[in-house]
């Protein structure tokens, strides 16, 4: 069960995700955050697959057919770098976390207060990395969306 | 009336911003993000001043006594000359809690461009997270220890 604010919270930051991912070119997803951080690609694994992780603790069956974003190689996760791919799972994960969560009668393993506290921390988590991953644009020489594109949808625009 | 959820994830980010603000020192807060972005005061400041601005627009009397800790009449985040880690401590937790009793007892949302006082609430509790993202990058940058991933991350879960 999801109350009403964060239901509109959450689709205001698929909204914003979505910007995000529009604005991405194939040559952006390898720009890199200063100080060897994580690549654009590597930031929205972080954005796309933690929801999915702390999803599985509550609704397994449906959050865990959302595709992975990554193949391990020697130990090591390698994020997908393809555009269209990374675009259809962000749009199945928000969807689909959303529906599972609504249709939650409990949090089952989540290690959060309840499912409205699950999906916040999300969000944040999410925001957290959308600044790291416009600062690796930045530095690399990248335009950056509009503030107001990336801003707006919390303020009904 | 605020939700319990809204109300606590209010408080948990409160206490992320405060644990950061207590893992920095004064040579920590002219760290500036790569590509002459904002120092950390900038980033700080600019949190403050984000939620006293939309605040006004739903109680004036409330969010206009939050000390201004750069010059409104500048564009550029400058922050006030004496700006010491104490001052933006304190400031901190009194804007926070401030805010919370403010959302708590209006029910009329005024001015704001939101669907409602909760998620505005919402929205300034992940623009502080996108400005605590980048300033780990700029104490990074600067060559700082960075906080913690327990003091950032782990009070979003229970226990």
């Amino acid at each position: 069960m999801v109350s009403d604010s964060v239901k509109e919270a959450w689709q205001d930051n698929t909204k914003i995700n979505k910007v995000i991912l529009d604005h991405l070119t194939p040559e952006m997803v390898h720009a890199r955050t200063p100080g060897e951080g994580f690549t654009v690609a590597e930031h929205l694994l972080e954005i796309l697959h933690t929801p999915k992780y702390f999803g599985l603790k509550f609704n397994e069956e449906k959050l865990g057919a959302i595709p992975n974003l990554y193949e391990v190689k020697d130990n090591e996760y390698i994020a997908e770098t393809d555009l269209g791919r990374i675009r259809e799972v962000a749009q199945q994960t928000a969807v689909d976390v959303l529906e599972a969560a609504e249709a939650a009668d409990s949090k089952g393993e989540l290690p959060h207060t309840n499912l409205d506290m699950y999906l916040i921390h999300m969000m944040v988590h999410d925001a957290h990395h959308r600044g790291q991953l416009l600062l690796a644009l930045k530095t690399n020489g990248f335009p950056l969306p509009s503030e107001d594109l990336v801003w707006g949808p919390w303020k009904n625009q | 009336m605020l939700s319990e959820s809204v109300k606590e994830s209010w408080k948990i980010n409160t206490r992320i911003n405060l644990n950061l603000l207590g893992h920095l020192s004064s040579d920590m807060l002219v760290a500036q993000s790569s590509g002459s972005g904002h120092t950390v005061a900038q980033h700080l400041v600019h949190m403050i001043d984000a939620l006293k601005f939309w605040g006004q627009l739903f109680d004036k009397p409330r969010f206009s006594t939050i000390p201004d800790l750069a010059d409104p009449q500048v564009e550029a985040i400058v922050p006030i000359a004496d700006l010491d880690l104490a001052t933006l401590r304190k400031v901190m937790e009194e804007s926070r809690d401030l805010a919370l009793e403010a959302a708590d007892v209006d029910k009329d949302k005024g001015k704001l461009p939101y669907h409602s006082i909760e998620t505005f609430l919402i929205h300034i509790i992940a623009h502080d997270s996108h400005h605590r993202g980048q300033i780990v990058l700029a104490l990074k940058a600067g060559g700082h220890p960075l906080p913690e991933d327990s003091a950032i991350w782990s009070p979003w879960r229970i226990g």
